[in-house]
């Protein structure tokens, strides 16, 4: 039997099957990984616009490259690892300073890349929940877990008492784990 | 997406499905890695911190543009006929994106490019790898007996032999005819050129004609044809696979080749030193990049004005 969890994530079979990429799959795939791949690549080009040029173009090259690409391991991981490079080679064409040559070459190892491919893969998993949240519940959990506000700093900014901040959270944890089928 | 729509488990087989759990075990994030997440964070060890929502609208229209999945520019109304013939199909192939002023044959369908340079294969067995920017057009009915083509821009092509029929590459200003042969035509204003690799062309409008044969180049001065042999080949086609090499060569030699590659005119301003010499390889580097790594290594400084590069002051070191 094939797993729920794999039919969801069907777009990413597509190579793992030796089928091609249609424009469909094809959208699905992007908008499946856009924007984990712009925060990782944002840890790169330390820049939003940049982020989002490096993975625009590593998707172009992808959907016009398909028949000469062989995807050895895994489509999620093959385009981390090409945003990867490409946000290596895109600052190295940008001859910023490189005092931060040893982070770089820690940065461009292939473990790093698989920590943070799965680390963005569940913020993203994550966000997408919160956005299904209640209205009020999402305002404080985002103030406390995006922002960074103490639970006083949110009871302060919207007149509540703490105690009502912890709950909403508590909700909103729970909610969370529902959504994403998780205990 | 048809063959994964339509699986179900009894249609798949068991290597398919040894591949899929194998797959699933390596490589889907487990709801236990989601859970702990949630935990840490409710914890206070993790956090969304940073974690932005990026325009993925806007991006997708981006993307579906560049590389050619966007549909809506598929028949285009004339505006005035290559052909005298109207009713019959031409497919024109245009490589990427600045070149959408091409688009202006009939009510023809044409295949978008995927590639920077893309490869047609012609029904006679022929074959044309098109600069980006540039547009080729032919007659899908007749081309078996015409080998008839129209460029707009910058091509190179190996063409099947055949003795009893000519193969002709007509542009806006000069035509091209071969038997068989590999050559390289450019259009380009200002870098009009056809550069023969192998056997014999012929090159006339007109006005007048010449034949080029191997490693000869004619280029086109002041609406008149100026054949000259090609020196060294280092960087010719390098268009075609995006990459220049230079193995110690002169910057004179290198400003020429940067510039037929780019289709850019380069002048020189102030106190230059030519004589320098290099040894680089640029790989699919925008020419901007390019110019840093002149300015750079020689010490000189650039403008650039469209397609007009004014470099000063190269310095040896």
């Amino acid at each position: 039997m094939i797993s729920e969890k794999i039919c969801i994530l069907r777009t990413d079979l597509v190579p793992i099957l030796r089928v091609k990429y249609d424009k469909d799959s094809f959208k699905d795939l992007f908008d499946t990984y856009y924007n984990p791949l712009c925060n990782f690549c944002y840890r790169f080009v330390e820049n939003h616009t940049d982020a989002e040029d490096v993975v625009q173009d590593v998707f172009t090259s992808f959907w016009q490259k398909q028949d000469r690409i062989k995807i050895e391991t895994d489509v999620k991981y093959y385009l981390f690892t090409s945003v990867r490079n490409k946000a290596i080679e895109y600052i190295r064409s940008k001859k910023r300073k490189m005092n931060l040559e040893d982070e770089m070459g820690r940065r461009s190892e292939s473990s790093y890349t698989e920590e943070f491919m799965e680390e963005n893969l569940i913020k993203e998993l994550i966000s997408n929940s919160v956005r299904q949240l209640p209205p009020k519940c999402r305002q404080i959990f985002v103030m406390s877990k995006v922002n960074g506000l103490t639970y006083v700093e949110i009871a302060d900014q919207l007149n509540l008492s703490t105690k009502t901040i912890e709950n909403q959270m508590r909700r909103a944890f729970q909610i969370l784990r529902k959504t994403l089928k998780v205990r | 997406m048809d063959k994964i729509n339509k699986m179900k488990p009894e249609t798949v087989t068991a290597e398919e499905r040894a591949k899929l759990l194998q797959w699933k075990e390596e490589y889907s994030i487990s709801a236990g890695s989601i859970s702990q997440f949630l935990t840490n964070m409710e914890s206070g060890e993790a956090d969304l911190a940073g974690y932005s929502d990026y325009d993925a609208k806007k991006a997708w229209n981006a993307v579906s543009k560049n590389s050619g999945i966007k549909e809506d520019a598929k028949v285009i109304k004339p505006r005035f006929n290559w052909y005298s013939v109207a009713a019959s199909v031409v497919i024109l192939f245009l490589v990427g994106f600045g070149a959408q002023q091409f688009l202006f044959s009939g009510d023809q369908m044409y295949d978008q490019s995927f590639a920077a340079v893309e490869k047609i294969n012609f029904p006679d067995g022929s074959l044309a790898q098109v600069d980006e920017g540039s547009a080729i057009s032919y007659e899908t009915s007749s081309f078996t007996q015409e080998r008839a083509l129209k460029l707009n821009g910058r091509a190179y092509f190996e063409v099947q032999s055949d003795e009893r029929k000519s193969f002709t590459i007509n542009t806006d200003k000069f035509n091209v005819q071969v038997l068989g042969t590999k050559f390289e035509v450019n259009t380009i204003d200002g870098f009009e050129s056809v550069n023969v690799l192998e056997g014999k062309v012929r090159v006339f409008n007109q006005e007048s004609e010449i034949f080029l044969t191997e490693n000869e180049r004619m280029t086109l001065t002041d609406g008149k044809f100026e054949i000259e042999k090609i020196a060294k080949q280092t960087n010719l086609l390098s268009w075609n696979k995006s990459t220049l090499v230079f193995n110690n060569a002169p910057i004179s030699e290198m400003l020429s080749d940067i510039s037929s590659h780019y289709n850019v005119n380069i002048t020189l301003q102030g106190d230059n030193n030519l004589d320098c010499k290099h040894n680089t390889e640029f790989r699919k580097e925008t020419l901007q990049s390019v110019l840093d790594e002149i300015a750079l290594s020689f010490g000189a400084t650039y403008e650039v004005s469209g397609k007009n590069i004014t470099i000063q002051n190269i310095q040896c070191n």
